[in-house]
């Protein structure tokens, strides 16, 4: 593949890759790290409650209104909030790429059908549609993620549908047909690896995306229970926003500043990806 | 047509010279001249220069590239170091163009007729209805059948033949004292060029225009040209009156050119094309001597040294050439 | 002589809102073994469509195809014995190569798609392939983008060969490239028909082109075939009044010439063709005839087959003229001639 190997040197030398890239990094470390930093769990009532930022060095976020460390719930909910945002993102991309692959390939009644199914998930309010799925089904982080993966495919297989549709009158995917080449072989290992840079691109956005539906289920407690998400975070602060608002702005800043730096490296990935469009 | 040489021509390019970004040379020392009523072919294959020299004329040229030494003068006014404003005022007035892709070269969701109009209003004081009956005019001068009804017809509507027909009427719309075409029958059937060729032989003529007509194809500049130009790798290797250069080529490209045109049957004779070998060079990888010195069946260990200089010679034709093919006479 | 692809009667039609779109007519028509045909026509005439459907991309509304005396499906196994039978070299050579594939994969891609041979046989094969269209083995490491127009072309017809078909199609496989390099992919396409007696299909709007390269010449007019013979009958009877229009618009660099026979207008929608003959519109000898009756196919001698109601006419009355060719101009009596 083009310069794979490169493209993470190609978005660090790209202003907002380099400063998204940074950003992420940053996010990915804490998730890493979480258990070496704060091994007893984000759980853990470690000491009085609610602790102003700086007023206990021993607690640098300070405490929830149940006395738990914020920074050892930042650096847990790490973990959760980009696991939760990669799975569902990966498995929307899954979907989305097949429906729209066999789209944009075959054309003809099996294109009617699943553009037909698309636009129907599509007219569908993708975070009602979430909270039914988690009501329904039980909070869990599978469900959420397969709630979040369910309503986010669409636009994948949309974009995948598009460059295949734009991709299968090229003269060498005839000629793989003329080789007597499978269908599947021209789909997957001839047309798609064709479409990766837009896909890549959307995935950034979707990974972003991801990870607000599951810090809004959360604040809501559709969240699972059991895990400690910057969204439950931010739900448990709620309660006691006029009073303490740390709780909810340092969990905030840790979701925005992940999402923007997302959507950074998307717009970067895009430049990088695409470089024609950047000569004009 | 050639024997205006007293007047000064219509539009002389000396010693042009176009760079692409921190000095990467396009093409250098380009120079050719064109008379009122005289047809010049400029010939050369993709990526010699001949259609870059068209833009620079125009002065349409991608901003990342940039006229790093020479003149283009048109009527004996220097363009190169002319405003853009009245650069724009110039094109469609006294110079016009016409591309190869006549679909492309006109808007999609404007009739055809409103596109001449929009010409014909902008450069002249018109009303509506006189800008119209112009246009009708003028579509009916390039030959469309049935004018008045074409005028209201959508772009798509119309064939390929018939879409390069509106591209010359908007061309020759201001009566412009130059027509450029570039590749203009490149897209078109065999058939359907033959009759543009003919339609611009004819507006040439009865326009006295002066008339560069860029092409690859040199049956075609045959057709059309008095005097032919032939360039490769951005600088002009060989010039001259059509017929003469084209009977008896010199500069061994345009006789590799002219070989390796399909003529005859292999099948019934025999015989080989004579092909060049090798390709273009790239504008970054042009060697140092004379660009066409890899290729070259004549190449000789001078040939490397320098590039060969401009050397005129009889019958008004002009070689760059250390050892030309066949003999001066 | 076998025949390695014999097509009757073929009708390719496309539904449009307009009524059906006739890109091929009837077109009954066949390739030997080893031989060139050589098919011409302009844009829009049905050529790419024919072809198209001789190597399995489009599907023929009715007729046959058989190709080496066995008509194939589009199951698997069919496909890929049709791939064993026929190959085909396309146009644009950037787009018919894919561009994130290094060479030396695509021109193995068929081999590993027919499970020819071991990784290590393969290789030795691609290299083998590589060297008779002229590639030497540092250009299997490149990707399409880093070879030039002609290069590219070379790995098309590598690729083409590499499951050793009986023909060849080749679909104005050199009008996208320039004319010096044309000359080389010419030469080569005649060097590996020599080297292989493979078949060629040789598709092109460029009548020059395919005289210079045909056995045997094929014209196509809206979907049918209006003239088909050895290619020397074809070029210099020109028995055909359509054929006749296509020699005459060849601009010739030897000579300028002045006043030729133009044909007039366009060619018709193949949605809306007209009745009888397809060529009648801008035929300068049309009668009233031609607008009645669908002219067929007709033997006229030395294997020449034309489809025109008045073909001995026409050329009983221009035998003395076409023998000095193109030199000769002249004005037919009831023709209908543009001139500048």
């Amino acid at each position: 593949m083009f310069g794979r190997r490169f493209l993470l040197w190609r978005l660090a030398s790209h202003p907002s890759g380099l400063v998204g890239l940074t950003l992420i990094v940053l996010a990915v470390a804490m998730a890493v790290f979480a258990d070496w930093f704060y091994s007893s769990g984000p759980w853990t009532l470690a000491g009085p409650p609610r602790l102003w930022p700086g007023q206990d060095p021993a607690f640098p976020l300070g405490t929830d209104s149940l006395g738990r460390d914020l920074a050892a719930g930042l650096f847990h909910g790490a973990r959760v909030s980009l696991a939760v945002g990669i799975a569902a993102a990966a498995v929307s991309v899954v979907i989305g790429t097949v429906v729209g692959g066999l789209s944009g390939y075959y054309g003809g009644w099996l294109d009617d059908v699943l553009m037909r199914l698309t636009d129907a998930m599509q007219t569908i309010p993708s975070f009602l549609s979430a909270i039914a799925i988690v009501g329904i089904l039980g909070p869990s982080l599978s469900t959420i993620i397969f709630a979040i993966a369910i309503v986010s495919w669409p636009m994948i297989a949309r974009l995948v549908r598009a460059e295949f549709l734009r991709l299968r009158t090229y003269d060498f995917v005839q000629s793989c047909k003329i080789i007597g080449m499978s269908d599947m072989r021209i789909i997957f290992g001839q047309i798609l690896p064709n479409c990766m840079a837009p896909i890549i691109v959307a995935s950034s956005v979707l990974v972003a995306t991801a990870i607000i539906v599951e810090a809004s289920l959360s604040f809501l407690g559709l969240g699972d229970p059991n895990v400690m998400s910057w969204g439950t975070i931010l739900g448990n602060g709620r309660a006691a926003l006029r009073t303490a608002w740390y709780m909810t702005a340092i969990p905030a800043v840790a979701l925005v500043s992940t999402v923007l730096a997302l959507n950074l490296v998307g717009d970067a990935l895009n430049d990088v990806l695409n470089p024609r469009l950047k000569e004009r | 047509m050639i024997g205006l040489a007293t007047d000064a021509p219509l539009l002389k390019v000396s010693d042009l010279a176009i760079e692409y970004g921190k000095g990467v040379s396009l093409m250098e020392q380009v120079g050719f001249s064109v008379q009122r009523g005289e047809t010049v072919g400029l010939v050369g294959e993709s990526g010699c220069g001949k259609s870059l020299t068209a833009l620079a004329v125009m002065g349409l040229m991608a901003q990342n590239l940039r006229i790093s030494q020479g003149e283009i003068e048109l009527d004996g006014v220097d363009l190169v170091q002319m405003p853009d404003v009245d650069l724009r005022k110039l094109r469609g007035e006294r110079m016009a163009m016409v591309f190869q892709e006549p679909m492309t070269a006109l808007n999609p969701v404007m009739t055809v007729g409103a596109q001449v109009v929009e010409v014909l209003r902008e450069h002249r004081r018109m009303t509506r209805a006189e800008a119209a009956r112009r246009a009708v005019e003028l579509l009916e001068l390039v030959r469309i059948p049935d004018a008045a009804a074409r005028f209201s017809d959508y772009p798509h509507r119309l064939s390929g033949g018939m879409r390069q027909r509106v591209v010359i009427a908007i061309a020759i719309a201001c009566n412009p004292a130059l027509l450029i075409a570039d590749e203009p029958t490149t897209a078109l059937d065999v058939t359907v060029q033959a009759q543009i060729l003919q339609l611009l032989k004819r507006l040439q003529r009865d326009a006295n225009l002066g008339l560069l007509f860029i092409t690859h194809d040199l049956g075609v500049v045959r057709q059309i040209a008095d005097r032919i130009v032939v360039m490769y790798a951005g600088s002009v290797v060989e010039e001259g009156p059509v017929d003469a250069v084209l009977d008896n080529p010199r500069h061994p490209y345009t006789t590799g050119l002219l070989a390796a045109r399909p003529h005859g049957s292999f099948i019934e004779g025999g015989h080989r094309l004579a092909d060049i070998k090798g390709t273009v060079p790239a504008p970054h990888a042009r060697p140092t001597g004379c660009p066409f010195e890899p290729r070259c069946v004549n190449a000789q260990p001078d040939c490397r040294q320098s590039p060969p200089p401009r050397t005129a010679f009889s019958g008004d034709r002009a070689l760059r050439c250390y050892h030309p093919s066949g003999s001066l006479n | 002589m076998s025949r390695v692809v014999e097509i009757t009667d073929l009708k390719v039609y496309h539904r449009t809102p307009h009524g059906p779109l006739r890109a091929v007519d009837g077109v009954t028509l066949h390739v030997d073994s080893g031989e060139t045909l050589g098919l011409v026509g302009e844009s829009g005439c049905g050529k790419s469509t024919l072809a198209r459907c001789i190597v399995g991309i489009n599907r023929p509304s009715q007729g046959t195809i058989a190709l080496g005396g066995q008509g194939l499906g589009s199951g698997r196994a069919d496909r890929l014995s049709r791939a064993r039978a026929v190959q085909m070299v396309f146009q644009d050579p950037s787009g018919s190569l894919n561009p994130r594939l290094r060479v030396g994969r695509i021109i193995a891609e068929p081999l590993i798609v027919h499970r020819l041979g071991s990784t290590a046989q393969r290789q030795v094969r691609v290299e083998d392939i590589a060297a008779q269209v002229g590639l030497t083995s540092h250009h299997l490491d490149r990707f399409p983008h880093e070879l030039s127009g002609g290069q590219r072309q070379r790995v098309s017809i590598a690729r083409a060969l590499a499951l050793e078909p009986g023909l060849l199609v080749c679909d104005e496989a050199v009008s996208a490239l320039d004319v010096s390099v044309q000359a080389q992919v010419l030469n080569l396409l005649l060097d590996v028909q020599d080297r292989l007696k493979v078949a060629l299909l040789f598709i092109s709007h460029d009548l020059s082109v395919v005289r210079y390269v045909a056995h045997r010449i094929a014209v196509m007019y809206l979907g049918r075939i209006v003239e088909v013979g050895p290619a020397d009958a074809v070029w210099k009877r020109r028995a055909h009044p359509y054929t006749r229009a296509l020699t005459n618009a060849i601009p010739d660099e030897q000579v300028r010439r002045d006043n030729i026979e133009l044909l007039e207008g366009d060619v018709p929608s193949p949605i809306n063709p007209p009745s009888g003959c397809p060529f009648r519109t801008r035929c300068p000898f049309a009668r009233a005839r031609c607008a009645e009756e669908v002219p067929q196919l007709r033997d006229r001698g030395g294997g020449l087959s034309v489809a025109c109601h008045f073909a001995e006419e026409i050329e009983q009355g221009r035998t003395a003229e076409a023998t000095d060719w193109p030199a000769a101009v002249g004005a037919s009596p009831n023709a209908s001639l543009t001139s500048a």
